[in-house]
């Protein structure tokens, strides 16, 4: 099997090293109960908004701890371990492999990001489907866009940890800059909240939507039935509007991870 | 590893993951957490008068009702979908009304008895229980009314569904590899 499948070789002997047993079972049962201690909560909202907005809400209860947890988690294997990985020569091991660095790349997103990405979406679909699945299977629409849209929160600061992984390759300062990014994109997230809000300038909120496309996708159902949540100003977006951001969202994420490929590919020399 | 000897470890770790969500969903499903307590009571209940008192409930709610009630007396616990909840504002409830009330064709009665009632009330869908002391004698009876709410974390039959379903595919994923794990054992 080694030796026809090489990149799935990596790919085992990475998860074995960072999903150890029990660690990927204990998480399962975090992700899976945390969220669960907020149904009393959830079972508040009921009866308070749009069906739509409501669904989004519980969605959101779900997830907004997990989603810190994962990017922590996402730090760990990204910022501290790949880097560490680089800085201490095992990537050259890895690569001495009949791999190519492309699949080694995948193999690090894979089980760098990917899983614990698969982490929330575990989370949210039993939190959703245990307490409200007649609400989640009638819009179901909503509850995959939403589910794309709390995906992309975490996918967007993820490649920029793994760009600047790869850029500084040493496990301390790699994750000092990992932290650094986080804030750095939540920061600019509220001063467009705020300026779009200040001035109702449409090009910030386009920016402050397309970095936030669960607050594009949560104005859109909250407006509709006459609340008016803390926004940037404007109109509530469209539907369309809404995939739109969601769409422009991933596209940016998605050209970090090809930035990085590229450098991983033609630039990278390992320490 | 063999690739057949791969695969039964990635089903099993993939079962040990079901097991790990199964009994987070069990542990949630057992917790219950008590919200709300409400108490009235009236030394001497008329004859014909009712003292009554009403909570919205929920699949994931328990209620837990205490009544104590003297002679001639008769205690109902009654589910009634939220809208019927109106008819009893709009009307002064006696023992007449009361029992007009129970007669129609969605209202349950869950209990009916006399003097003295200590139960708790699961539920499978929203409804508005009523619970209701009716003086029926000719006597004043002392009542006193006690509920409490409380709210389990999951609702217990979705709950213990999900989680059983979930324990049995993780114990079949898992199965095959440790039988070969036993039996390697027991070869060596």
């Amino acid at each position: 099997m080694g030796r026809r499948w090489p990149t799935l070789e990596i790919l085992a002997m990475d998860l074995k090293e960072a999903y150890r047993f029990p660690i990927p079972e204990i998480l399962a049962f975090l992700y899976a109960f945390f969220p669960l201690i907020f149904s009393p909560v959830a079972y508040a909202a009921m009866g308070l908004e749009a069906e739509e907005a409501r669904l989004l809400i519980i969605m959101s209860l779900s997830s907004s701890m997990i989603s810190f947890i994962t990017i922590i988690l996402i730090l760990k294997n990204i910022s501290y371990g790949l880097a560490n990985e680089i800085r201490k020569g095992l990537v050259q091991t890895y690569l001495t492999y009949p791999v190519g660095r492309a699949s080694f790349f995948l193999v690090k997103l894979i089980s760098g990001v990917l899983i614990p990405i698969a982490y929330i979406v575990l989370s949210i679909c039993v939190f959703t489907g245990l307490l409200f699945p007649d609400l989640a299977l009638k819009h179901l629409d909503v509850f995959l866009l939403g589910l794309l849209a709390f995906v992309a929160d975490v996918l967007l600061p993820a490649s920029l940890m793994f760009l600047a992984a790869i850029a500084v390759r040493r496990g301390g300062a790699s994750l000092a800059i990992g932290i650094a990014l986080l804030f750095a994109v939540n920061v600019i997230s509220s001063i467009l909240l705020m300026i779009g809000n200040i001035t109702g300038w449409e090009g910030v909120r386009h920016v402050y939507y397309t970095l936030n496309p669960l607050a594009a996708l949560m104005r859109h159902y909250s407006l509709a039935i006459g609340g008016t949540p803390l926004g940037p100003g404007g109109g509530a977006p469209t539907m369309w509007e809404c995939v739109a951001y969601l769409s422009g969202n991933y596209a940016i994420a998605i050209a970090f991870y090809v930035a990085a490929l590229i450098y991983f590919l033609r630039r990278f020399e390992p320490v | 590893m063999m690739p057949a000897g791969r695969l039964t470890y990635v089903m099993a770790r993939f079962g040990l993951l079901a097991m790990a969500i199964s009994l987070a969903v069990l542990c949630a499903s057992v917790i219950v957490l008590p919200t709300e307590t409400t108490h009235i009571s009236a030394s001497e209940l008329p004859p014909g008068e009712v003292l009554w008192d009403y909570r919205c409930v929920g699949p994931n709610t328990v209620l837990e009702v205490k009544i104590w009630a003297g002679k001639g007396a008769h205690i109902y616990v009654i589910a009634c979908p939220e809208e019927k909840l109106a008819q009893l504002w709009y009307s002064e409830l006696n023992t007449t009304t009361l029992k007009a009330f129970v007669a129609q064709e969605d209202v349950k009665i869950l209990a009916r008895t006399t003097r003295r009632l200590v139960r708790a009330f699961c539920f499978d869908e929203r409804a508005c229980v009523i619970v209701a002391v009716a003086n029926e004698g000719s006597g004043f009876p002392s009542v006193s009314i006690t509920m409490t709410m409380k709210v389990r974390l999951v609702p217990l039959g979705r709950g213990r569904t999900f989680s059983l379903a979930l324990g049995i595919t993780g114990t079949v994923l898992a199965l095959p590899y440790a039988t070969m794990r036993i039996a390697r054992r027991g070869s060596r």
